[in-house]
Order: structure tokens, then C-alpha cells, then sequence
């Protein structure tokens, strides 16, 4: 292998006028196949649009709503603050548990929002100061936390999996009267979409409230310090800010908004589920990397860009309950059929292309500026 | 000062050593405990090799702490006394229902006054072999393996043995094609047992009842578990046969049940078909609330999902099978009859357990039949 290394090194040089343009024909095939691909795929695509019946659509509306501000703290931590933060993964059901348990308890359904959202703080400042006080590198440290999280959580729970059906979650008092008025409105389908709606229109206040908290924050010289801390470490701590002390707070600023996630999910969802939550972290990437591309990555304001993942969110859960419609059969295969399961592969598909982009366009503008010099 | 500090550190790491030590002796024991996956781990190998050991939780009611030694007293005062060993792969509430029954069958067996050492291979397929060879070492009478992986290894074990020490199994889905036996009395003589396949026809019928137009059933279920897997293919050719549909949604979290069981609801479906899925029944208020909101009733494909808010489950009675293994072990012991008298039969005891809550959210009445072999959960 190291003997072979310098051959693979010089290969690595810029290539020849020829083969530039052999790549160029490269890129017309591969892209004239997407194109066949994508005008293959739109009926089907279009068969699974049609196909789906407006409790599927709300569904999809109240779980994204569920989920946006989840996204919005994975976004702190991947795009405000660079810092790759994977213990979300820990702090989704963890904010569940305490949330089943709270209102097992017959505690409170409202007071289960704020305690999940302290206890994925508390998890998220774990993670930090594993980072900063004890120099573990932030993966390695956001995985240790989400590892030491699974054992808490189950202590929490006390057991795997908690139904919350019987009990009285934020959405109950509620529940009831928007089924009959839907009723009145359309009939079973009113009843069928009932629950999400009412998730729905009860959930985007909230988000709206967070929005507004965050607004706020990244105004205050503590938001400030914040961002700038993940804009550049070296130049925020020659400014004399407490970087240190901003990156752990930013890191559970990020999970007390997954707490509140879990929180409202298994509100939402009616069980606590001890393994749920694996891959949130790429969903949420997904979310806002769709959130990016779609609703504004020129958007300057903090308050924009916290929207704009929102709605990624949304989006990316629409897309989703489009596979689970969708029947893609292959032209010329037989037993190929895209699966839900599917979806796992294509989000990470979909992350890594989008992530490529810049890097790509980067490359390709660093070519032309040596061509230009050459 | 720095010596100090070293020994310091050293005796924290001796601690912590201890304290991790302790911690997995502990866990050995709590283990026993586990989650509701019940039939799926008669149906392969695989299913319960990735089951268990992701199944951590303490779900059911079950406490056996493994290994266990259980005394069954004889009041006969002539009782022949042997000792029987049993093993089982894994800590799932059907295969500690087959020991269950098994100790309480022992215990009305009169002839034999028997010691039973029960061991728990806590998921890991790695331990049977070790588990049967110390058992055939020990000299024990018989041996009870409770699930298919756990017979192959008891059965592979005792050819290679010689001596013929009798075996039962219980919890096994086909002793055939796991290479037990060719026939039901094509098989070593000091091998006998129960097959457990559990029927599928049950659900169908029960659905048909209840509404004779249904044609289209939904199932959900995660595709990395083999015996969902499984499950749904049998499914699948009896839906053929009755000419029915199937439609599936996959899900690989369980946070994912509710979005799927919306999917299938928009799909004109007659029922939810729920298979002993790990991941569908953890997080099965999902659909039940889907049940309730669309009103299609849940059928599951074992008794206890009824409490996960199914409206009727039918599987088979794994308590049962303990019982009628421990009636062969009696007669075995006691030397009234040998393993080769008994060919291997298919038992098709189902327990039947129904929600009345349930039944009624989800927009239907239990049927007489039903009502009738089945308990009423509330």
C-alpha cells in the first residue's frame, strides 16, 4: 500500500486539456440519464402525489412541526456554531422519557416541555465540556454522551417503552372539540385528520415561540458572542470572548430545542420509546440542508434562516410520506421497488450531495482561476 | 507526591474496574427480564440472535433470574428422582412461558421427583454448545431446549455424545427444516416434541367474521427482522389463496409506526395484520391511534399485543406446550415410555385475548367465536 503511494499521489495532479473534455462528455451522459431517470420517475412520482389523501398530508405537516425545532438546534450546532454535534440522538428521547414519565405521573403535560427541554440542555453541557475541559474531540464526545444518555433515559422511563394513550397529554383538552367541529366540516375524513390538526395548529405556536426566543437570543451580546465564537474560534477569543463558555451553551441551547422535540412527540405519538431517535441527527442535516437549498441560503437574518430549516423540516417529512406512497417501479426491472425503508439511504444520499456542491463548485472556480493564470 | 497520585489513580481504576464487574453480573440477572417479541423467536435463528441483545428493557412481568434450580416435589414416596436440564436461547416472554408451563407440569408429575436447572443464553448463540455439553457432562436425565437454535445445538450435541439422553423441545416452529428430525416419525429415538407453526388462517378467519367484504389487510413491520420478514410471506400466500390483497409499509424506527400506519389507512385497507415486530409493537400506540381515528380494527398475531392496544390477538399457547412436554418427561422419567413412542405432532392451542376498549375505538364488535376461547383484557 505505502509502496504504491506515490504513483496514486501524482495522478492526483491537475488533468491534461484532453481529458477535461472527456469529462465535460462525461457530465452530458450522466446528465442526460438523470434526465431520463426524472422524466421516468414523474409518473410515478406523480401517482404517489395523487395517491395521497389529506390525513397523510397533515400527518406530515404536524410531525415536521414536531420536528422543526429539532432541526433548528441541529442547525445551531452544524452551521452557527461548526460544531458536529451528535448527542440530539440522545437528547430526542430522552426528552421523551422525562416527558412519559411526567405525565405518567399525572404531573404535567405542559410542565413536561420545559423539563425535557433542561434535560437535554443538561446533556447538550455534557457534551461540551467533554470538548473543552477534557479535549475529546467533539464527535468522539457528542458519542459518549449519547452512549452514557441511553442508560439515563432508561432509568428514567424505568421501563423500555411507556404508552402515554390513556393519558392526558397537551393535546387532549383539545382533541375532542376540533374532531367534531372536522366532522362537521368533512365528515370521516375530518375525524381522520383530527389528531394531526390538532398537533398541528396547537405545535406551530410553539415553533412560532421558539422562533421568537431565538430571534431575540442572537440579538443579545450573548447571541452575538455565540455566533461569532462559531464563525472563528481564534479571532472571537482575541476579542475577549469566553468562547468556551459560548460553545457549551450554544451545544445545549441546540438539545434543549431536540428535548423539546422528544417532548412533543411522544405527546404527539402517544408511547416513549427507549430506541427512538437513531438517525435523527441526518434527518435533521437533511432538514436543513433542504431548508437552505428551498427557502433562502442567501437569507441574512438569523431569524430567516431559522425558518427556512422549518420548513425543511416540513418538507423533508412531506417527502417522506411521499415514499411511503409511492410505488417506483424501474423501467425494465421487475422486482425493484423503492422501499420506506428506502429512505435511510436516499436522506444520506441527499446529505452527502448537497454537502458536495460547494465543495465541487470550489474546485471547479480554483480550476478556472489557475487556467486563467496559466 | 506524584506516587501518591499514581496509587490514587490506580485505586480509582480498581474501583471502577469492580463497579463495571458488578454492574455486568447484574445485568446477567436482571436480563431475564425482557420485552414482549414473543413468537418471533421460534421462527429462526437469526431473529433471535438479533433480537435479544438490542432487547435490554424489562417489559414483562416475567422474573426469572437464570440459572435457577427449582425443586419439583413428588408425594410419592417411591418417585424415581432425576434431573433436568433446560435451556433457553433467549429471555423473551414466549420461551420463559414454555419453562413455565414445563416447571408447573413438572411439579404435578408425581412419579418423578425432579430437579430442573434452567439456563439462559441470554441471546448469545455462542453459550448453547457449552450450556448442553455441561448438561451431558452432569449426567442429567433429560433435556428440555426451548427454541430452534437451542434444539439444533442439543441435538448436534447428543449425536456427537452417543449415550441417548432423552431431549424435548418446545417453542420450535419446524424441527424439520432445522434439521432435527425428517418426519414426524422419522427421527432419533430419544428425541420428541411439539411443533409450533403458529397458524395463520386464525387472523384471516377472525377478519372474515367480522367483516365477510374485507380484501384488503395492511401490515407493517421492519424488514431487518427475519421473522417479520417470514411472517408476512405466509401471510402473503394465504392472502393469495382467499384471493386478498396485502399492503405493506416499512418502518425502521419506532417513531416511524404512526407515519406508516397513516400510509396504509389512506390505502383503503379492511384491518391492520400486526406480526410479533419488536419495533412495530414498541411502538404500536402509533397505529392504534390511526385504528381509532379510521376505524380499522388491529389484529396481532399473539395474545399479548392486545395490551398494546390491539382489539383482538391470537397466537399460540406457549404456557401449553411447556405442560404437554413436561406430560412426555413424566412418562419419560418415570420409565413408562421412551422418547420413540411419541412422533412429533403440530399443536395448534391458540390463547386468545380481546379488548373490548379497543374493539370498540377501532369500530367493531367481538365476535361470538372470539368471545367465546378468548379473555377479555378490558
Amino acid at each position: 500500500m505505502t509502496t504504491e503511494s506515490p504513483p496514486a499521489a501524482a495522478t492526483v495532479r491537475p488533468p491534461p486539456a484532453e481529458e477535461r473534455d472527456g469529462s465535460s462528455i462525461g457530465r452530458i451522459v450522466v446528465g442526460a440519464f438523470l434526465l431520463l431517470l426524472v422524466v421516468a420517475l414523474v409518473p410515478t412520482l406523480w401517482g404517489a402525489v395523487s395517491s395521497m389523501g389529506a390525513p397523510q398530508w397533515t400527518e406530515a405537516l404536524a410531525i415536521g412541526l414536531i420536528f422543526a425545532p429539532a432541526a433548528m438546534g441541529i442547525y445551531l450546532t452544524f452551521r452557527v456554531l461548526d460544531f458536529p454535534d451528535l448527542t440530539v440522538d440522545g437528547s430526542f428521547p430522552a426528552g421523551g422519557a422525562i416527558a412519559a414519565v411526567l405525565i405518567t405521573n399525572d404531573v404535567s403535560a405542559w410542565l413536561a416541555l420545559p423539563a425535557a427541554m433542561l434535560l437535554g440542555a443538561l446533556l447538550g453541557v455534557v457534551t461540551g465540556c467533554l470538548h473543552i475541559y477534557l479535549r475529546i474531540n467533539s464527535l468522539l464526545a457528542s458519542i459518549i454522551t449519547l452512549t452514557a444518555a441511553f442508560t439515563v433515559n432508561l432509568r428514567i422511563q424505568g421501563s423500555a417503552n411507556i404508552s402515554l394513550l390513556n393519558s392526558d397529554r397537551i393535546f387532549t383538552p383539545w382533541t375532542e372539540p376540533i374532531r367534531d367541529q372536522l366532522e362537521s366540516w368533512f365528515g370521516s375524513t375530518g375525524v381522520q385528520i383530527h389528531r394531526a390538526v390538532t398537533t398541528a395548529s396547537m405545535t406551530v405556536l410553539i415553533v412560532v415561540a421558539v422562533l421568537l426566543v431565538l430571534r431575540w437570543f442572537f440579538a443579545t451580546e450573548v447571541g452575538l458572542g455565540m455566533r461569532a465564537t462559531g464563525a472563528n474560534r481564534e479571532m472571537s477569543q482575541s476579542q475577549a470572548i469566553d468562547t468556551s463558555r459560548y460553545l457549551i451553551g450554544g451545544v445545549a441551547l441546540s438539545n434543549s430545542l431536540v428535548g423539546l422535540t422528544g417532548a412533543l412527540f411522544v405527546q404527539h405519538a402517544g408511547f416513549a420509546d427507549i430506541n427512538s431517535g437513531a438517525g435523527l441527527i441526518v434527518s435533521g442535516l437533511a432538514a436543513v440542508i433542504i431548508g437552505e437549498v428551498l427557502f433562502g441560503s442567501k437569507a441574512r437574518s438569523m431569524l430567516a434562516r431559522f425558518v427556512a430549516v422549518a420548513l425543511g423540516m416540513i418538507a423533508y417529512r412531506a417527502a417522506i410520506a411521499l415514499a411511503l406512497n409511492a410505488d417506483l417501479r424501474f423501467p425494465g426491472t421487475d422486482g425493484f421497488r423503492l422501499e420506506a425503508s428506502d429512505i435511510k439511504f436516499a436522506t444520506a444520499a441527499v446529505v452527502v450531495v448537497m454537502l458536495a456542491i460547494p465543495r465541487v463548485s470550489e474546485t471547479r472556480k480554483e480550476r478556472a482561476r489557475r487556467r486563467a493564470r496559466a | 507526591m506524584s506516587r501518591s497520585r499514581a496509587a490514587g489513580r490506580r485505586l480509582f481504576a480498581s474501583v471502577l474496574f469492580l463497579v463495571l464487574v458488578a454492574a455486568a453480573c447484574g445485568d446477567s440477572d436482571d436480563d431475564a427480564t425482557t420485552d414482549t417479541t414473543v413468537a418471533e423467536a421460534t421462527d429462526s435463528t437469526e431473529s433471535e440472535s438479533t433480537e435479544a441483545p438490542d432487547d435490554t428493557e424489562a417489559a414483562t412481568d416475567t422474573t426469572e433470574a437464570a440459572p435457577e434450580t427449582t425443586t419439583a416435589e413428588g408425594d410419592d414416596a417411591t418417585a424415581a428422582t432425576a434431573t433436568i436440564g433446560i435451556v433457553n436461547i433467549a429471555p423473551v416472554a414466549a420461551l420463559e412461558l414454555v419453562n413455565d408451563g414445563f416447571t408447573d407440569g413438572m411439579g404435578e408429575c408425581a412419579a418423578v421427583d425432579a430437579t430442573l436447572d434452567y439456563r439462559n443464553a441470554e441471546g448469545d448463540g455462542s453459550q448453547l454448545a457449552p450450556i448442553v455439553a455441561e448438561f451431558l457432562d452432569s449426567d442429567v436425565d433429560l433435556i428440555l431446549a426451548i427454541s430452534t437454535p437451542v434444539l439444533q445445538a442439543t441435538v448436534a450435541a447428543n449425536e456427537a455424545d452417543g449415550r441417548g439422553t432423552p431431549v424435548l423441545f418446545g417453542a420450535v416452529t419446524d424441527p424439520f427444516a432445522a434439521g432435527a428430525a425428517a418426519g414426524p416419525d422419522d427421527k432419533p429415538d430419544w428425541l420428541a416434541g411439539w411443533q409450533a407453526d403458529a397458524p395463520v388462517v386464525g387472523m384471516f378467519d377472525i377478519a372474515a367474521e367480522i367483516n365477510p367484504e374485507a380484501t384488503t389487510i395492511g401490515v407493517a413491520y421492519d424488514p431487518s427482522l427475519v421473522n417479520s420478514v417470514v411472517a408476512l410471506a405466509k401471510r402473503e400466500a394465504e392472502a393469495e389463496a382467499r384471493g386478498w390483497t396485502v399492503e405493506t409499509a416499512t418502518i425502521g424506527d419506532s417513531s416511524e409506526v404512526g407515519t406508516a400506519a397513516n400510509s396504509l389507512a389512506t390505502r383503503d385497507i379492511d384491518f391492520f395484520f400486526v406480526p410479533t415486530d419488536s419495533i412495530l409493537v414498541n411502538g404500536l400506540a402509533g397505529m392504534a391511534q390511526v385504528a381509532d381515528d379510521f376505524d380499522i380494527p388491529m389484529i396481532a398475531q399473539d395474545s399479548g399485543i392486545t395490551q398494546a392496544g390491539a382489539a383482538i390477538g391470537t397466537g399460540l399457547d406457549y404456557y401449553g406446550d411447556g405442560r404437554r412436554n413436561a406430560d412426555y418427561a413424566c412418562q419419560i422419567l418415570s420409565g413408562q415410555a421412551t422418547p420413540a413412542d411419541f412422533p412429533i405432532q403440530q399443536f395448534s392451542e391458540e390463547l386468545v385475548a380481546y379488548s373490548t376498549t379497543n374493539a370498540a375505538a377501532q369500530g367493531i364488535e367481538i365476535p361470538a367465536t372470539v368471545a367465546e376461547v378468548g379473555t377479555d383484557i378490558g
